[in-house]
């Protein structure tokens, strides 16, 4: 019998994980109804200078992601495309939803700053190409514009001629467009190359500390505006950046994730006022949204009735594949394994060997079938044939469903290590406390939308109720804590005033406390029984691959071998094997006791002193325990325990002199022991 | 068409016999008939000229046994009936009333030519007499004249007659209009909270069906009011591929963004083919034979268990446990 156990399974990947993720095979025929529709409504966006909101449906697997990995193709290109004025140019933009509502802006931002700073095929940022050609227009210059650029670089030795012709375009520029001072001074550093990591953070809307903003020649945000509004300010400024002539193709996948549970429709509701935003202050945007066809009807009621019409102007249905659409798919996946074809030529096997295909035209029925489940079932005939012993299973034996789950979460939490930052604490808290409440059964907690009396928006990123009372969640992410401590007096009054019963305040670990009124308000809301909780990287990692797998499930994207995890299958999963780190922090924001704990006189606040001498290691590294004790005022066995309950941000030298340092985060790994540090 | 009888005998036959087996074959017949036509179907030793038979059926009506019929124009011949003038006149009327497709004021069914070849019998006064009996047995409908607008015109004797009682439909577009004027605003008023028109619509028809025990698409078995049950008549639906095809129009008609890929709910087709299929099972075959046939693409729910039981009621299910909840067209 002829085996293929040493043939690499070309059917094995179902998963298209996002639009930017390279598309070897393809198949034309495929949707190309479809894709069409999707160019051709980008043309109309181009030449009628108006928004189009198209709305894609198909079911699970049925080629959505595939279909804008398609279309990202055709916008951007495949290989080197000249930045010239008489070439379309289109910008591309693939966002993937998550639960959120409540920072559905903040979350566009990021997705949207980062794929315009993403490097294209050849290096240049799709940014770049935008603000070349808008440069172009306001100095008329045609053919290659990086050359035109190299010109104008080299036009004047002195650099300050450059910067000063920069400059004056980009005040024209702003002027035309009415982009704000805040966002043209750091479009300006991000052409000239300046503060490269300041000015990118900024576009994203990360928190920088006072002495950034003030390099990047930018004063601190006016408190009185939401991040929110910030966020959708910056979002719709850059799209009028674009231009008339530059249309920008928003792909919004996976909007199912934005659900929480099946008949939560906040998220969907937040999703249609974004639309109807984008449609108001834009023209040039061509809106995809990509849903799946069993909840069209969440969605159509999830949100108001003009909301809808903006995102379904025109509509495209992926329709399951009949049988000689699933067999040119199949083909193009034999095709990459060449050996495979050279086994069937050698041994006189038929064109689709090891699969039969009888069984296969019985799967594909009269109704079709979609692409995943496809190529599973290939994946599995083709597995089949694998074994050594000369008989021929019916398929691989698959992994049980909760090693599974476990090895994808490993998997995603250890690539969120590296790439998960303090600031987006905030974004992966909302994502994942609605549902570690409802996994964990820490009561029927829910998510209040209404605001709290006497909080201004950014005070709380998050009020949750129950029958117990109201917890309201601050995640202090801000790296300058002078204006800090308002929100915390906020938060005081609001529990003094019996708004809320408990207050949750979040920071990361690696963050200090700085600042003598941020400290007095701390203290202030310990006395009243308020939780302060040091995000780790380890717990963010933890959090974002939860955030991840739910979302990815809640989509139907979440697939053993083509077959579609539910969410509930991975909820069920959660609740027995949630790392204890999170289980701690769903504790310590949600269990009671629901009166302050006062603090015995003798019993010193940990806490409070961990952050005090974080702040006097911040300037000095390396500090003796005898000249602490003196700064801090704190008994030396105060600070001995200090030491021995936070050995991941402190860690000692025994000397003589024995001497404390802050310790680095260093993702996953865990505290070094005093011995091989010393 | 009448039917014609046709005797079959193989030996010579005396006149008197001949006499009995023509008014046999006249009295077979509905329709009055002439000697040609009697000509024409007798066989065998039956078998003689028009003329011939012209004087037989001549003798027969002078006697009495059958009833001759002059004719109406100068080259027709004399027609020949066994029965009453006033029977043939009934007959005639049905006949003129279930082929047309409109009802007909008396001026029209009077000239249609299967009571003008009753000839003089057919006056005013008789064609009104008969059909007042009509009506009264319900074998004929008084339909009222209406404007173009639906509104009854009340002009005594300005009427028309049919087979089957006036459908509503017409004088329901003006109660529709109305309808709608209170409907109209209160979608406005309700939209801000999620509930579309075809929700509203669908609360109405859910109403009047609860209300006025009206039997439409969604509850098909319960008997019509005024029969009992077992001798509910369903009006003749059409086989599986016309009423197929008829949906597949109806979502074009619910979401013209099909003919460009787009795709249709099927609660809300099915909604909208009330008036088509008797029940959800005529739906769901129609559109399972569109999607065998590759006309149409169904597309499965991806959790159905997610739904209550009347959501989920309401998909089309296949023959392996799928369910479906939207389709598209094959395009």
């Amino acid at each position: 019998m002829v085996m293929t156990s040493d043939l690499r399974n070309p059917y094995r990947l179902t998963v298209v994980p996002d639009a930017w993720q390279r598309g070897d095979t393809e198949v034309a025929s495929i949707h190309a109804a479809a894709f069409h529709h999707c160019t051709r409504t980008l043309e109309t966006v181009r030449f009628e200078g108006r928004n189009h909101g198209l709305l894609v449906l198909g079911e699970p697997g049925s080629g959505k992601t595939h279909l804008l990995s398609r279309l990202r193709r055709y916008c951007l290109g495949n290989g080197d495309k000249p930045v010239d004025p008489i070439l379309p140019e289109v910008a591309f933009v693939a966002v993937k939803l998550a639960p959120g509502a409540q920072q559905i802006w903040r979350n566009l931002r990021r997705e949207f700053v980062g794929d315009l700073l993403r490097p294209g095929v050849d290096q240049t940022p799709q940014l770049h190409r935008i603000l070349l050609q808008r440069f172009a227009q306001l100095r008329p210059a045609d053919a290659d514009l990086t050359l035109w650029w190299d010109w104008l670089r080299q036009l004047d030795p002195q650099p300050s001629a450059f910067e000063s012709i920069i400059d004056g375009l980009m005040d024209r520029l702003s002027t035309r467009e009415r982009l704000g001072r805040d966002l043209t001074v750091v479009l300006s550093h991000v052409v000239l190359n300046r503060h490269g990591r300041d000015a990118l953070a900024w576009l994203r809307g990360d928190p920088l500390p006072e002495p950034a903003l003030a390099n990047l020649g930018l004063g601190l945000p006016d408190p009185d505006v939401t991040p929110e509004d910030q966020a959708r300010e910056v979002v719709t400024a850059l799209c009028r950046l674009a231009g008339p002539s530059i249309p920008i193709v928003f792909a919004f996948d996976q909007i199912e994730a934005l659900q929480l549970e099946r008949r939560d429709t906040t998220g969907f509701f937040a999703f249609g006022q974004m639309l109807m935003d984008l449609f108001s202050r834009t023209t040039n945007l061509l809106l995809i949204s990509c849903v799946q066809s069993g909840r069209i009807q969440d969605i159509e009621e999830g949100m108001l009735q003009p909301a809808y019409e903006r995102m379904s102007m025109s509509q495209v249905a992926l329709n399951p594949l009949l049988w000689p659409e699933a067999e040119a798919l199949i083909q193009v996946r034999d095709r990459s394994v060449p050996e495979l074809e050279a086994r069937r030529q050698a041994n006189g096997l038929p064109p689709l060997w090891p699969l039969d295909v009888r069984a296969l035209k019985a799967k594909v029925g009269p109704n079709g079938i979609n692409a995943r489940t496809l190529l599973g079932g290939c994946a599995q005939m083709f597995d089949g044939n694998t074994s050594v012993d000369g008989t021929t299973t019916t398929g691989a034996d698959l992994q049980p469903l909760p090693d599974y789950l476990g090895e994808q979460f490993a998997r995603r939490r250890e690539q969120a290590v590296g790439q998960v930052g303090s600031e987006r604490t905030r974004e992966i808290l909302s994502a994942t406390l609605p549902h570690l409440t409802a996994v964990l059964k820490r009561g029927d907690w829910k998510r209040l939308a209404d605001p709290v009396k006497g909080l201004r928006p950014g005070d709380v990123d998050g009020v949750y109720q129950s029958a117990e009372g109201r917890v309201g969640i601050h995640v202090c992410d801000a790296l300058d804590m002078r204006a800090a401590w308002r929100p915390l007096e906020r938060l005081r009054q609001a529990l003094d005033d019996g708004q809320l019963e408990k207050v949750v305040i979040v920071r990361d670990a690696r963050e200090p406390i700085r600042g003598e009124a941020t400290t007095r308000e701390l203290q202030a809301l310990r006395d009243r029984g308020a939780a302060f909780l040091r995000t780790t990287p380890e717990l963010l990692a933890a959090l974002d691959a939860l955030r991840s797998l739910l979302a990815d499930a809640q989509s139907g994207d979440l697939c053993q071998n083509a077959d579609s995890i539910s969410v509930s299958s991975v909820q069920e999963w959660l609740q027995r094997h949630v790392p204890t780190v999170v289980t701690d922090l769903v504790e310590q924001v949600f269990e009671y006791p629901r009166l302050p704990q006062l603090k015995k006189p003798d019993e010193p606040d940990l806490e409070a002193l961990a952050d005090r001498l974080a702040d006097q290691l911040q300037n000095c590294p390396v500090q003796s325990i005898d000249l602490l004790v003196g700064k801090l005022s704190a008994p030396a066995d105060h600070l001995d325990r200090c030491l021995e309950h936070f050995p991941d941000r402190f860690g000692t030298l025994a000397g003589p002199p024995r001497v404390v340092f802050p310790r680095v985060a260093a993702g996953l790994a865990e505290p070094e022991p005093e011995e091989a540090v010393r | 068409m009448a039917r014609t009888a046709r005797v079959k005998t193989t030996d010579q036959v005396p006149d008197s016999v001949l006499e009995g087996a023509l008014i046999d074959a006249v009295q077979t017949m509905q329709k009055p008939v002439t000697a040609a036509v009697l000509s024409k179907n007798m066989v065998g030793p039956f078998k003689r000229s028009a003329a011939v038979f012209e004087t037989i059926l001549g003798r027969l009506a002078a006697e009495g046994r059958l009833i001759l019929l002059p004719p109406v124009a100068a080259k027709k011949k004399p027609a020949y009936s066994a029965r009453p003038l006033d029977e043939l006149t009934r007959l005639a009327i049905l006949e003129c009333l279930t082929g047309s497709a409109v009802a007909l004021p008396l001026t029209k069914l009077k000239s249609q030519p299967a009571l003008k070849s009753l000839g003089d019998y057919t006056s005013a006064l008789n064609l009104s007499k008969t059909l007042d009996e009509l009506v009264r047995e319900r074998k004929v409908f008084v339909h009222p004249k209406c404007t173009a607008a639906g509104k009854i015109q009340a002009r005594p004797g300005d009427v028309s007659f049919g087979v089957s009682p006036p459908k509503p439909d017409l004088f329901l577009d003006l109660v529709l209009k109305t309808i709608r004027k209170q409907i109209d605003p209160l979608a406005k008023t309700l939209e801000p909270f999620g509930v579309d028109p075809a929700t509203i619509y669908s609360g109405l028809v859910a109403l009047l069906q609860r209300e006025y025990g009206v039997t439409g698409h969604q509850s098909p078995d319960r008997p019509k009011p005024g029969r009992a049950a077992g001798e509910q008549e369903h009006p003749p639906q059409p086989d599986l591929s016309t009423l197929a095809q008829q949906i597949y129009d109806r979502m074009a008609e619910l979401n013209p963004a099909v003919r460009t890929g787009a795709m249709v709910r099927l609660d809300r087709l099915r909604t909208r083919c009330w008036d088509l299929a008797e029940t959800k099972e005529q739906f769901d075959d129609a559109v399972r034979w569109l999607a065998a046939t590759h006309r149409v693409a169904l597309h499965r729910h991806d959790d159905p268990h997610g739904l209550t039981p009347e959501e989920r009621a309401a998909l089309v299910p296949d023959d392996h446990d799928g369910l479906y909840n939207a389709a598209s067209w094959r395009i």
